[in-house]
């Protein structure tokens, strides 16, 4: 492991993404701040982006690249409607804590 | 890049001057400021401090420099004093990408080595200056959540909202020049303006001599609204709701003063100044000379001398637009928040998206046609 | 080798503060680790010769979506949750934690012990492949369909986010 730590090659590059990835996943399983796992959730895409990219370079292929864009349109798309949603929610209920909606009753 | 120690040299030190070049004019913007507003508004302005108050500047600096340090009690530190940073930064990168005039060559030691007239060269110019330039709006936000004060909080507000909508409008605007020219090079989209107007059009080549080929005779409309659009960027009249003194005491920079404030100032002569050069660049032929280039060129071959004037002609126009930029806002009324708001989304919006559709159109039909 | 060394100190960056995201009690911090960590991931698609794609998630992430965020959380003036980042209880945080931990430490650990078996080089380092001609290309030909289908979307999105969060009766509703 520690011999290929001086030329990066596509390991390095996953290791980063599925550590983001992982970290993102802790934060929407853990964190109770509602925004806050929206931007955990953000932190998983990009992570997504970086395997794709990476994976588009290192096998010389440009649909990496596109799928990316696509992914990051959606993920800006995705992040308005969350926050709309948080907005309303926090205009109703004065809370942000999810322990708060765990009922769903009205 | 080669790794020559003599390209290592003159690269550092043209990167140095052109930074150094957009904080130094600065003062002298103020000073056109002061002096401009009294003009329109029949005043004298400063005229005290040496001969037509030049040196105002100097004093100006010295007490810029020398006042108390002072940061409200509640405030968030960090945030506080990142934001002054944070403003001045977007505005020198985004400078630094434009090219300010004709590459240049110089020899050393029997080789000839070729140089931009600019800090960098990006091959994707035009989403490196919208990316950096959107990151603007983060020091407005730090300034008006880290100073504690709800008239700088609702600035802050007001202004990143304020660039967020415009920037749709900004990029779409773009598109038209982008479809055009084919690049997102600036130095290409430049090179393709040489020369007089030529288009082809049912199939005959049009030259037009009396008129030189700039990006304006093509994109009129994407020129209107990349203008307008340029005010609401930066924060400048009529669209300075951010800081409209009458309600919000002076928006984010309530809270600062002294070189803090002075940095904010900096951040958004260099705000201008981007802007201007983007104008320039897309719409005005970029460092373009329109009459008597030619003989220029031949005289002066690629020299440094060849690219001093044309670096002269290009800072011409730009110092014009920012002219018009201090015009504007001293003769202009403010905007009322929702006018800006629907100004922005649905005038501004849909004349880009038309623009757009209606450029692409018609290079399909002239480009078909030509061949 | 500035390949080498930039790819640790983005990696760093961005990981650095995706764990300030997931720490830090105040939702603010949280939303500022976000924006390092996103211009993080953008100097890595630098690092993989992908610029375009790198200086469109600058523009997109870091210059609206996070400012989205950074707007919600200053206008609602979230307080600083303290101890109840995670949960309530101490053993509740003490078991949450240990099995996150496991989760992590699972899918990570697999991919840094198989690391020398996937570990490629690139076929063919020099080619520009992610210019924005070639992107564009494949994005209005092999992708026309999901092009469109997105723009749509993206009709779709304002209008449904302008229904849910505008105020009936207009602005000057209680």
């Amino acid at each position: 492991m520690l011999s290929s730590a001086m030329t990066i090659g596509l390991g390095h590059y996953i290791f980063v993404s599925g550590a983001l990835f992982v970290v993102g996943l802790l934060g929407v399983l853990l964190r109770k701040n509602i925004i806050v796992i929206l931007m955990s959730i953000e932190l998983m895409l990009n992570a997504v982006n970086l395997a794709f990219v990476t994976f588009g370079y290192y096998f010389d292929d440009v649909n990496g690249a596109v799928i990316t864009l696509f992914v990051i349109a959606i993920a800006a798309a995705e992040a308005a409607v969350g926050l709309a949603l948080v907005v309303n929610l926090f205009k109703n209920f004065r809370e942000l804590n999810i322990r708060f909606f765990e009922h769903l009753k009205g | 890049m080669g790794g020559s120690g003599f390209e290592i040299l003159i690269n550092t030190v043209k990167m140095l001057a052109i930074f150094l070049l957009m904080v130094q004019l600065v003062p002298i913007l103020v000073w056109v400021e002061r002096r401009g507003s009294a003009f329109i508004q029949n005043r004298f302005g400063p005229n005290r401090v040496g001969p037509l108050g030049l040196t105002q500047l100097l004093a100006d600096a010295v007490k810029f420099l020398f006042k108390e340090e002072f940061r409200p009690p509640k405030s968030v530190a960090f945030m506080y004093y990142a934001a002054p940073v944070v403003a001045l930064i977007p505005g020198a990168l985004a400078f630094g990408s434009i090219p300010l005039s004709a590459p240049f060559t110089l020899e050393y030691g029997g080789e000839t080595y070729s140089f931009m007239f600019q800090s960098f060269h990006l091959n994707a110019g035009i989403v490196f200056v919208l990316a950096i330039s959107s990151l603007g709006a983060y020091a407005l936000l730090f300034a008006g959540w880290g100073s504690a004060n709800k008239y700088s909080l609702m600035g802050a507000i007001r202004a990143s909202a304020q660039m967020i909508s415009y920037e749709l409008a900004l990029g779409l605007s773009l598109v038209g020049i982008l479809l055009i020219y084919g690049s997102f090079d600036f130095s290409k989209i430049i090179e393709a303006q040489q020369g007089p107007l030529r288009f082809v059009l049912l199939g005959n080549q049009i030259v037009l001599d009396f008129l030189p080929n700039w990006g304006i005779f093509y994109q009129p409309l994407g020129f209107i609204l990349f203008f307008a659009a340029t005010f609401a960027e930066t924060n400048r009249a009529p669209f300075d709701l951010p800081e409209a003194e009458a309600e919000l005491v002076a928006g984010y920079h309530t809270e600062y003063g002294g070189l803090k404030m002075l940095m904010f100032y900096i951040g958004e002569y260099g705000h201008m100044m981007v802007a201007s050069g983007l104008l320039v660049t897309f719409y005005f032929g970029g460092w373009d000379l329109p009459f008597g280039s030619e003989f220029l060129k031949e005289s002066m071959g690629s020299s440094f001398l060849y690219s001093l004037v044309m670096h002269l002609v290009f800072m011409t126009k730009v110092l014009l637009f920012l002219w018009v930029f201090i015009w504007v806002r001293w003769t202009l009324p403010r905007f009322r928040y929702d006018q800006l708001m629907d100004l922005g989304w649905k005038t501004m919006l849909p004349w880009a998206l038309f623009n757009t559709v209606a450029t692409a159109v018609i290079v399909v039909l002239f480009n078909s046609m030509g061949s | 080798m500035t390949e080498v060394i930039m790819f640790y100190v983005f990696a760093g960056l961005s990981l650095f503060a995706a764990l300030g995201v997931l720490l830090h009690p105040n939702p603010i911090m949280s939303v500022l680790h976000l924006v390092v960590a996103m211009i993080g991931v953008a100097g890595l698609f630098f690092n993989l010769h992908a610029p375009f794609v790198g200086l469109v998630q600058i523009l997109v992430y870091a210059g609206a979506v996070i400012i989205l965020f950074l707007f919600v959380v200053m206008i609602f003036d979230v307080k600083t949750e303290g101890k109840q980042v995670f949960s309530y209880g101490t053993i509740a945080n003490g078991v949450k934690i240990l099995f996150g931990g496991a989760l992590s430490g699972l899918i990570l650990f697999s991919i840094l012990f198989e690391m020398e078996s996937f570990n490629y080089q690139p076929t063919n380092a020099m080619a520009p492949q992610f210019d924005v001609r070639n992107l564009s290309k494949v994005l209005y030909t092999d992708y026309l369909f999901m092009f469109e289908v997105l723009g749509l979307l993206l009709l779709v999105i304002p209008i449904g986010t302008v229904a849910l969060s505008r105020i009936r009766g207009g602005t000057h509703a209680k």
